[in-house]
């Protein structure tokens, strides 16, 4: 019976996308500690950099510069070398990453041609409109435009790209399916999302490393609030799901008179994680894959509609930038899937930081990262808690409303369902806290010279290859996000069902707790020290 | 298990092959299990809510 | 003895097979009357002992733009 194994702690290490986004991102981590003993094998990352046709005379934005490898700015060993790289860093990261994606996809038993070919075309269109969104115009703000030789801005910092990247993918899903098919290999927002939150790891733990290069002090208080974001996180997430999921099912049963387990999918599938909630509650009360396959096509059409709005909303309607942190867990809450949640989560920083920059004429910037970290804090909690609420709702299911003879719940179950990219993200950020509060001396001046290496490592995963996978989701959400869906006849009571409970429940509760555990907390602002 | 082949190159389900009526028809009694469900996660959640609040220092109680 | 087998749903049935044995049923019950019957008949020395079948989801069955989500529908145990 070899054929049929029993599923051990260790089954899907390697062969699902929830392992595979821990093997890249923590490889490229690992890779990139080689910076400590002078080895730079990470500077080839490539990133943007706004840009104009015409740059005024010794002002910025050359086309030629507009991509560049980070290492010819943060390398301590190799800066010449990947000086020289320019736009070829983008190849180089073509190739690095769709080697490693490759591997994945291959221990996956992906269709590997067809991955290869959408994966090649999912890319270069994701670097064309994070080119595009880079122009000056589109991206620069009313404090930095003159550098650029404009009058007029649209002040939409890096936002601008991923707003770019979702309508090409939203044009391309919706518009052209037979492409949108072809590319369905490679368009895997959750999984280029997973590697992007365990690298946002990376970011959380290099924050204080960061801004203790500006001073002592500031990188204290940056490990303080990521320490604080994870305790609220978590409390705050806890409380909104135990309100939001009671809630919809109530509103499922009594006012749209749905079944229990559809009720129950439903429950989850619209209180904060989306997809993986409605398949895991699915499983846990028994129901047929049905409904969960349902629920989650509408959960992701409605997350990308929630990601077009919400962070618009909480940027210039409310809290604004008074709460900014408010808004990143609200969202975390709100938002349905890691992928949407994520992107919001990092549109919203994009457009706080852009904005409070233009309120304060540049008095106040805030680093970038935190906000986003706020975002998929609450949702990081979720994902693991979900775990365990599927897990309660199949003692329910199983021992108290269909009770058959001799059926039993394994609590092994719980570790099945756990987010496995969830250990790679507290893994990196944790180690890279060690290294801070170690080697690093907390900051300490006379062990700058050591930090100054380890962030020549960290910056390109944390910034480059985190922005990347970023856009890389935003292009593969739109490309799997067919609006008709919505349309389908069968859906027409659970699409009423989910904007009732989303718009009348979720999105006002979320906020709700989201201000109470988070109103009040600041970001560090760092104009003096940076350009 | 891990190793069958895959059932038809996008897995064995699609939304359109799948039958919807007893999906969304076909409510349940609503039950005393149900209530004790609902209002227990309820009162978890309140708990939570006081318990969370008095002890992240982030709360709007610090 | 610990049996163990694949379950998945196929649109309309369950299913549950191994090496030894396949069975269909519209419902779980159906399935475990099934599953009990034919592991009596195909697995002899299971005969006067107490067994447990342990069903794991086949995530193949779940179409793959899900999969990305979540991997791990359930897996089901029967004592008997």
């Amino acid at each position: 019976m070899a054929q049929y194994p029993e599923r051990k702690w260790y089954t899907g290490m390697l062969s699902t996308e929830d392992w595979w986004a821990v093997w890249i991102a923590v490889g490229f981590f690992f890779i990139s500690l080689l910076n400590i003993w002078g080895i730079d094998l990470v500077g080839w990352m490539t990133y943007p950099t706004k840009w104009v046709f015409n740059p005024p005379e010794g002002g910025k934005g050359a086309i030629s510069h507009a991509f560049y490898a980070l290492g010819k700015k943060y390398s301590v060993s190799a800066k010449g070398f990947y000086k020289g790289l320019g736009w070829w860093s983008v190849i180089w990261s073509y190739v690095i990453f769709g080697a490693a994606l490759t591997i994945g996809a291959a221990f996956m038993k992906w269709n590997l041609k067809r991955f290869i070919g959408g994966f090649t075309l999912i890319y270069f269109m994701t670097i064309a409109t994070w080119f595009i969104g880079h122009h000056a115009f589109i991206a620069a703000t009313k404090v930095n435009m003159h550098k650029y030789g404009l009058n007029f801005a649209l002040n939409l910092g890096g936002g601008g790209s991923f707003i770019l990247a979702l309508i090409v993918g939203l044009i391309i899903g919706n518009f052209f399916k037979g492409f949108a098919a072809y590319l369905s290999e490679a368009a895997k927002p959750e999984w280029y999302i997973k590697t992007a939150i365990v690298t946002l790891g990376v970011k959380l733990g290099y924050l204080p490393i960061k801004l203790s290069a500006m001073s002592q002090k500031l990188g204290k208080e940056a490990a303080d609030l990521t320490f604080d974001l994870f305790v609220a996180g978590a409390a705050a997430t806890v409380v909104a799901y135990l309100i939001f999921w009671p809630g919809v099912y109530v509103i499922s049963r009594k006012i749209f008179k749905l079944p229990r387990k559809t009720a129950a999918v439903l429950g989850s599938g619209i209180s904060i994680c989306g997809v993986s909630a409605a398949v895991a509650t699915g499983g846990a009360v028994r129901a047929k894959p049905v409904v969960s396959i349902m629920v989650s096509a509408l959960v992701v059409v409605w997350a990308v509609i929630e990601l077009i709005i919400l962070p618009g909303f909480f940027t210039h309607i409310w809290p604004g930038t008074k709460d900014p942190l408010v808004a990143g867990a609200s969202m975390g809450m709100a938002v349905k899937t890691d992928g949407a949640d994520a992107a919001a989560g990092e549109l919203l920083d994009e457009f706080m930081r852009t904005k409070i920059e233009v309120e304060t004429n540049g008095a106040v910037k805030w680093p970038e990262g935190i906000i986003t970290a706020s975002a998929v804090m609450t949702k990081v909690w979720i994902d693991m808690f979900i775990g365990i609420w599927a897990f309660v709702l199949a003692l329910v299911w199983v021992y108290k409303f269909e009770r058959r003879e001799g059926e039993r719940v394994p609590a092994s179950e719980v570790w099945h369902r756990f987010p496995k990219f969830v250990i790679g993200y507290f893994f990196c950020w944790f180690f890279l806290l060690a290294i801070y509060f170690g080697p690093g001396q907390a900051g300490a001046p006379e062990a700058m010279p050591f930090l100054k290496t380890v962030k020549a490592g960290a910056v390109p995963v944390e910034k480059g290859m985190r922005k990347l996978f970023f856009m890389l989701t935003f292009m593969s959400l739109g490309i799997i996000t067919d609006f008709k869906k919505l349309k389908e006849a069968q859906f027409g009571k659970m699409i009423w069902v989910y904007f009732v409970a989303l718009f009348c429940f979720i999105i006002p509760v979320a906020i709700i707790i989201g201000y109470l555990f988070h109103h009040g907390m600041t970001l560090p602002n760092i104009a003096q020290y940076v350009k | 298990m891990a190793e069958q082949k895959e059932l038809s190159g996008t897995g064995s389900l699609t939304g359109e092959a799948l039958e919807a009526e007893d999906v969304l028809a076909g409510a349940e009694e609503w039950s005393s299990t149900e209530t004790w469900l609902v209002v227990g996660s309820f009162i978890v959640a309140i708990v939570a809510l006081v318990i969370g609040m008095i002890l992240v220092p982030t709360s709007i109680l610090h | 003895m610990v049996i163990y087998a694949s379950i998945r749903h196929d649109g309309r049935h369950w299913v549950v097979e191994n090496d030894n044995f396949r069975v269909e049923g519209l419902t779980l019950e159906e399935i475990d009357d099934k599953v009990r019957e034919v592991v009596r008949k195909t697995t002899p020395e299971t005969r006067g002992q107490k067994v447990q079948v342990y069903m794991a989801y086949d995530n193949y069955a779940i179409p793959q733009w899900i999969r990305q989500y979540s991997s791990h529908y359930f897996d089901r145990v029967i004592e008997f």
